[in-house]
């Protein structure tokens, strides 16, 4: 029998290590699925602004699904763009604001099904912005249906076999494909199915916004993310199902740094 | 102050820089190219950002993104263009975002789109038709100024015709009333202090100072449309009072029409003429008036019949009016045919004033 | 994690001794319950260790 320690209340002279949740965040109520990894990723994004000083000099495009319902959250000027259309918005913004720090925010079906020719030409531009892609692999706010990043065997609403190349082709890798861009300068992909991948999803959202500081060309960092509601797993093999689908599928890590030459 | 020679691209580029335009990006489609081009090579130069985007869909998001920051930002097409970028122009009615959009059309078959769009919502768009290239230049100024003190879109709608009309036109900026400061704009500074900025159509704010909400958004919205259609219509008439034909026109063919019903009354023939300068709002009450007394209203546009529907909402007894307009392209459709001719529409006319013998 | 449910409907996690305060429960939680504290235990022998608590809600 394991004897609980009492956490009602810290013990005298203890120092806090880790907070609730981010100072950028208005509420820690969102009201996401049990298991959702999107707002891990929203809480590493708002904890990097933080940390970097980007308070008053800061705006978010976000795009339309799970992970914009933060727009009421988020304690970030912000706006909701057409769905897909976030980086084309970003790029009329950052260009009359160019001190500003713009990134977008949006959902493997925002950036890379609905918005995939407005995020490849804003990269091609090589708009300095930062555009972040929380993938889980699914169109989440509408239930579960496949995206241009569904892995094949993947089973979603539309694809309730399998996805199928023959029959649903193969998905596509945007994360490798902006790599080659000249105008891209930093890619990299993370994932936050445990504490390892958070840790270093941090590190590239953080690298990711100093490459628009330091005036560098678009930085793309795809976080992936959990939807066990989507994936029609149990809330707790969420992590597990990431870590064998789509984190194998595509692999994680930098793609790219001009930075490091 | 000399006069240039200048077509219609060039004045309304001319009169976004005096505008203080600070954003056009658009895409490329006969006859607004050269209107982009003009914008290319003038708005870098006066301090501005040209973006030749990638799409139309793009090139509206992008002036949408650059007027939410708080300057004044246009795009452009031909109505063909203009198509892809209905959902944007809803959208930045709905979140209060000025925007205006050249439609170049290529006949006259974009009115419905310029005044009714394709978007979703209750929206409304400010639409102005110039008809000839000097009333272009000052129309182009008026719509910056309108679509700024309303926060919402504005359309200028025009045609290939008068794009590509050389006219010599003094440079005049027009002036307006002082608007107030842009305090709405999303500029970046509120974040991080509590009382940042939720920009977006649904108005649903912060969770620390929630928004009125979707519903009373857009009723507050519908009822500021109405108050712009009660308050910003724009026409001229000439004739009217004992005219015993009403001719209507809009735009480019407008001017064709003018010429006409001047002529016939030199002979001593009672037509007369009403041209709509703001086809949203539309001069409803206007026409109602300059309409009261004829036999026939006669409505002649270069389309199968899309003005058509605003003058019969406008006048009493709509059987009256009859269409005398119609589809007409040259062989490739990309310019006006040969129903907009002088001798053409006197013949129209001249059949409905005989008709009433 | 609780074997009965908080007034949210929720199975929360419970606290077992061992824990180091390495913050990794913060790290992954998607939902904001931890907030984690270190401190000196008093009642350990070896001076400067370490303990850590964490608290949930």
């Amino acid at each position: 029998m394991t004897d609980f320690i009492d956490t009602s209340a810290p013990p005298d002279h203890a120092v806090k290590k880790a907070a609730f949740g981010p100072k950028l965040l208005l509420s820690e109520n969102h009201h996401l699925c049990a298991g959702c990894g999107h707002p891990v990723a929203v809480r590493i994004i708002l904890e990097v602004l933080e940390e970097l000083q980007l308070k008053e000099r800061t705006i978010g495009v976000f795009g339309h699904g799970c992970s914009g319902t933060f727009n009421t959250t988020a304690d970030v000027d912000v706006t909701i763009a057409l769905h897909g259309r976030a980086p084309a918005c970003a790029t009329g913004i950052k260009r009359m604001r160019p001190d500003t720090v713009v990134f977008t925010m949006q959902g493997d079906g925002d950036m890379v099904s609905e918005g995939l020719a407005e995020i490849m030409h804003t990269a091609a531009r090589g708009e300095r912005l930062t555009c972040f892609l929380l993938n889980n692999g699914v169109f989440g706010d509408t239930g579960g249906q496949m995206t241009a990043t569904s892995v094949l065997g993947q089973r979603t609403k539309t694809t309730i076999a399998g996805r199928d190349a023959a029959q649903h082709g193969y998905p596509i890798r945007i994360a490798d494909v902006l790599a080659t861009f000249p105008g891209v300068s930093f890619v990299a992909r993370a994932s936050v199915y445990n504490a390892a991948g958070v840790f270093l999803a941090k590190k590239f959202v953080r690298r990711g916004l100093e490459h628009q500081l330091e005036g560098r060309g678009l930085s793309l960092v795809e976080i992936l993310t959990m939807c066990p509601t989507g994936w029609f797993v149990p809330t707790n093999a969420g992590p597990g199902y990431l870590q064998d689908t789509l984190a194998r599928d595509y692999g994680l890590g930098i793609l790219k740094d001009s930075s490091t030459g | 102050m000399s006069r240039v020679l200048l077509d219609g691209s060039e004045a309304m580029a001319e009169a976004m820089l005096l505008a203080g335009v600070r954003f056009y990006s658009g895409y490329p489609m006969a006859p607004s190219t050269d209107l982009l081009e003009h914008m290319a090579d003038k708005l870098p130069a006066a301090g501005g950002v040209f973006i030749n985007a990638e799409t139309e869909l793009s090139a509206v998001n992008m002036a949408i993104g650059a007027g939410m920051t708080g300057f004044r930002a246009a795009t452009g097409s031909t109505g063909q263009g203009v198509s892809l970028m209905q959902e944007a122009i809803a959208e930045c009615a709905l979140h209060e975002t000025p925007l205006v959009v050249f439609t170049i059309g290529r006949m006259q078959q974009d009115y419905t789109q310029s005044t009714r769009g394709g978007g979703w919502g209750d929206y409304r768009t400010i639409c102005v038709s110039p008809k000839d290239v000097p009333e272009a230049f000052e129309l182009t100024q008026l719509i910056f100024h309108l679509t700024d003190k309303y926060r919402m879109p504005g359309i200028l709608l025009t045609d290939g015709m008068l794009a590509r009309t050389h006219v010599s036109i003094e440079l005049k900026p027009q002036e307006f009333e002082a608007l107030p400061a842009k305090d709405w704009a999303l500029d970046g500074t509120k974040t991080g202090t509590g009382k940042s900025r939720n920009y977006w159509t649904w108005n649903m704010g912060k969770h620390n100072n929630p928004g009125v909400g979707p519903s009373v958004h857009w009723t507050n919205l519908a009822q500021k449309f109405e108050h712009v259609a009660a308050t910003e219509s724009r026409w001229e008439q000439r004739f009217t009072e004992d005219a015993e034909v009403l001719v209507v026109a809009f735009g480019t063919a407008a001017k064709f029409v003018e010429y006409v019903v001047e002529e016939m009354r030199t002979e001593g023939l009672r037509v007369g003429f009403f041209r709509p300068i703001t086809l949203w709002p539309f001069p409803t009450n206007a026409l109602e008036r300059a309409s009261a007394a004829a036999r026939v209203v006669a409505v002649f546009e270069i389309n199968a019949g899309q003005m058509l529907d605003d003058v019969k909402l406008s006048v009493c007894d709509k059987s009256r009016v009859r269409a005398i307009g119609g589809i007409s392209s040259d062989r490739s459709g990309m310019n006006i045919g040969p129903m907009l001719d002088a001798p053409v529409i006197r013949a129209r006319v001249q059949t409905l004033l005989e008709d009433g013998r | 994690m609780s074997s009965e449910k908080n007034r949210n409907g929720y199975f929360y996690p419970r606290l077992a001794e061992g824990c180091t305060g390495c913050t990794a429960c913060q790290l992954v939680c998607p939902d904001f319950v931890f907030e984690v504290y270190r401190f000196v235990s008093p009642d350990d022998p070896i001076a400067g260790e370490t303990r850590a608590t964490v608290e949930t809600r």
